[in-house]
């Protein structure tokens, strides 16, 4: 048996090993530290994220601000992350731990569904997610609402970097949460329809938007129904727009830079190598 | 002693065969019939599944990734082993390239999968050869593979696997042709699968998939039905 | 002082009309001092796939050997030249790979699709979040300031020859205020027929 494993294994061996960290820059890192050198900084979503359970389904929302500090690193980050066709999760935290964490999600999942023939259950998600953020103790930064609907129900989850997890009717996250959480606590209802809870997304949307420096530019939304998700965004709310300038020309004329050096590469015409 | 290199399968016999890859191919020979065919706009995948009253249905033509499908004649445990890896690299190089795979690549290391299993020690090879129908939608076009046990695959426009292959591949000789539509490619399919079969075809032991630039997809009862009506 | 700006440098890219722009500054510091004035941070993929590596000098070449050796296996694999889509998405799993003891460089992809010559340009941070926006994306030490003044000067449309006027000027106006870079700079115009490296007039300080 660990024969078979193990040359299952080097079919794939000169394929770059995707999962697994590699710690080899670790003690030069620290070192670094250690001497001084502050760590590199990381693009973080900051965010406003909120979900909303509804009668049939789930409404799920972002903004589109990624920040490094207070540099606006991406005015359109997608925050909104598509799982499988009925199961969704928004992410706030380590922009690169969320865009990793929730591709793994869904090619475990899509890879489930697939094997089984059968929708994936969101509470499968959920599992996947906690048990992988668990392992890393919390140094996976990713907050996530997971958010599907399945042959059992519509569902809502809120998923820790830890991994404590929790079902809830509403959910916000991130920097921009506690603006939003207002919103939600004040106007949700058991048994909205879907309008109304499309509209409620949004309100506490702007909340988080308005009130947080780390969320702004644009919103997405998904709406998760039974028969069908649909995605809607960007959305720009009108305190989101840029004042455009009456006149704003800052065209340059051809030449207006000095060029001291000029080589030009052209492509060599190659027939197709394609082999097909 | 003479004839016993079959025993080790990692020993060649004095002709220079290896006689376990021979007896695996012996193994889909046998293996109900499979057909395959390259159409102008997609590809076809049609094969044998006998139902019985009794049993319930297990379905032989299974997808991979959006675009990829196959089908197998043989072994259908070895088979489905087979599928569940090809899955896994597909999805493998999804989240590694960001697009899907190309049938091309997804062909070439499953071959070598297959291949592992004529070299190493402890195991033997698959009893299954399989027909990979992919859509490649860059550039956009329909392709056709054929896998066999000893790792080795091929290109083709239209074959046909398991009993009786040789008299379907005559008449795909006959009947095929390169400007045929994903329609009547699904006609000629079952044409060919005809020739293979002892009994009469019905929707209940005939399974088609198409493949095209809106995916892979396997037919429904009710479709097969239809083109079965139509032959 | 954080190890990002030890050696300084600064990229920028911006995207036109079926073209990409990607410059670089041309110093190599040891803190305050040069040591180097024809350093590229601008590194060629394949004919129309560009990439630029800013940050810690040495992990910055350390990265360019990585991503050269994944973008050689995957070109002799598949046979075919590789996407500037594929390939940010290979250097941020890679990247990614050392989340917990990550290479201090931003790695920054731009170019033409091979066969559809749409424009692609992304940045990334060190451990591999890729942003991709449809106008501009600068990283090094001098990106806050590329991205203040790019922000004016990019419109949308832009031609090849708008286009390299643009970054250029945007790059300059960024070497005026960032110490860590300058020392001239080189613009490489990618089109769908040929490649144009300028070198650019500079301040040399």
């Amino acid at each position: 048996m660990a024969a078979v494993d193990s040359f299952q294994n080097g079919v794939l061996q000169c394929e770059i090993e995707p999962n697994g960290f590699d710690f080899s820059n670790c003690t030069r890192n620290c070192a670094l530290a250690r001497m001084g050198a502050a760590p590199p900084r990381l693009n973080s979503t900051g965010t406003t994220i909120v979900a909303v359970t509804y009668k049939d389904g789930v409404v799920m929302g972002a903004d589109s601000r990624a920040t490094a500090g207070n540099i606006i690193a991406d005015k359109h980050c997608e925050k909104v992350h598509y799982i499988t066709d009925s199961i969704y999760a928004c992410g706030a935290g380590t922009a690169a731990d969320l865009d990793q964490v929730t591709k793994m999600l869904s090619s475990s999942l899509r890879l489930l569904e697939l094997n089984t023939g059968r929708k994936a259950r969101v509470i499968t998600a959920l599992r996947i997610a906690k048990q992988h953020l668990f392992n890393y103790m919390g140094y996976i930064g990713a907050y996530l609402l997971i958010g599907g609907v399945d042959p059992t129900g519509p569902y809502l989850y809120d998923v820790s970097a830890n991994g404590v997890t929790m079902a809830r009717p509403f959910a916000a996250q991130g920097s921009g949460s506690y603006a939003a959480i207002t919103v939600l606590e004040k106007d949700f209802k058991i048994g909205m329809t879907e309008e109304e809870a499309s509209n409620l997304v949004q309100v506490a949307l702007h909340a988080g938007m308005h009130g947080d420096n780390a969320s702004g530019n644009s919103l997405n939304l998904v709406v998760i129904t039974p028969e069908k998700t649909i995605f809607r965004g960007p959305i720009v709310p009108d305190f989101c727009n840029k004042p455009e300038p009456i006149e704003s020309d800052y065209k340059f004329k051809t030449g207006s830079t000095t060029v001291l050096k000029k080589k030009e590469i052209k492509f060599d015409i190659v027939e197709s190598m394609d082999m097909h | 002693m003479g004839d016993h290199y079959g025993f080790s399968l990692t020993t060649f016999s004095p002709s220079g065969k290896l006689m376990q890859i021979e007896y695996a191919l012996n193994a889909v020979k046998n293996g109900q019939p499979s057909v395959g065919l390259k159409a102008s706009d997609g590809v076809v995948l049609a094969t044998e599944n006998p139902s019985s009253p009794l049993y319930e249905e297990q379905a032989k033509i299974e997808k991979i990734s959006k675009h990829i499908g196959c089908v197998y004649s043989g072994m259908g445990p070895d088979a489905r082993l087979l599928v569940k890896r090809a899955r896994k690299i597909a999805i493998t190089y999804e989240d590694m390239y960001g697009e899907e795979i190309s049938t091309t690549q997804l062909v070439t290391r499953l071959a070598a999968v297959m291949q592992e299993y004529t070299q190493s020690g402890g195991v033997r090879p698959f009893g299954v050869s399989l027909l990979i129908a992919g859509w490649d939608v860059e550039p956009g076009k329909p392709l056709l593979f054929q896998c066999d046990p000893s790792g080795a695959y091929f290109a083709w426009k239209a074959t046909a696997l398991g009993k009786n292959d040789t008299n379907a591949k005559t008449f795909l000789e006959k009947r095929f042709s390169e400007t045929l539509e994903l329609d009547d490619g699904v006609h000629t399919s079952l044409l060919t699968l005809r020739e293979c079969f002892d009994v009469g075809m019905t929707e209940d032991n005939v399974e088609v998939a198409v493949c095209n630039a809106s995916g892979f997809h396997r037919l429904t009862k009710q479709q097969v039905k239809d083109h079965l009506g139509a032959l | 002082m954080s190890i990002m700006s030890y050696t300084g440098g600064t990229v920028l890219a911006m995207a036109g009309d079926d073209c990409v722009c990607i410059a670089s500054d041309l110093r190599l510091g040891e803190q305050m001092n040069t040591v180097a004035v024809d350093q590229k941070k601008v590194h060629k993929m394949s004919d129309k796939v560009y990439v630029g590596l800013c940050g810690f000098h040495s992990d910055a070449k350390t990265v360019l050997d990585k991503i050269m050796f994944r973008k050689n296996l995957y070109e002799l694999r598949e046979n075919r030249s590789i996407k500037p889509k594929v390939l940010a998405t290979i250097i941020s799993n890679l990247a990614y790979q050392h989340r917990f003891g990550s290479f201090f460089t931003e790695p920054l992809v731009a170019g033409l699709d091979p066969v559809s010559h749409k424009p692609y340009i992304c940045a990334m941070d060190t451990i591999g979040n890729i942003c991709t926006p449809e106008d501009f994306v600068a990283i090094g030490t001098g990106a806050e300031y590329l991205l203040g003044v790019s922000e004016s000067f990019w419109r949308k449309g832009m031609n090849s020859e708008e286009l390299f006027e643009a970054t250029a000027q945007s790059m300059l106006s960024a070497l005026e205020r960032d110490a860590a870079s300058g020392w001239g700079a080189v613009v490489y115009t990618i089109t769908k027929n040929n490649v144009n490296i300028r070198t650019i007039k500079a301040r040399m300080d």
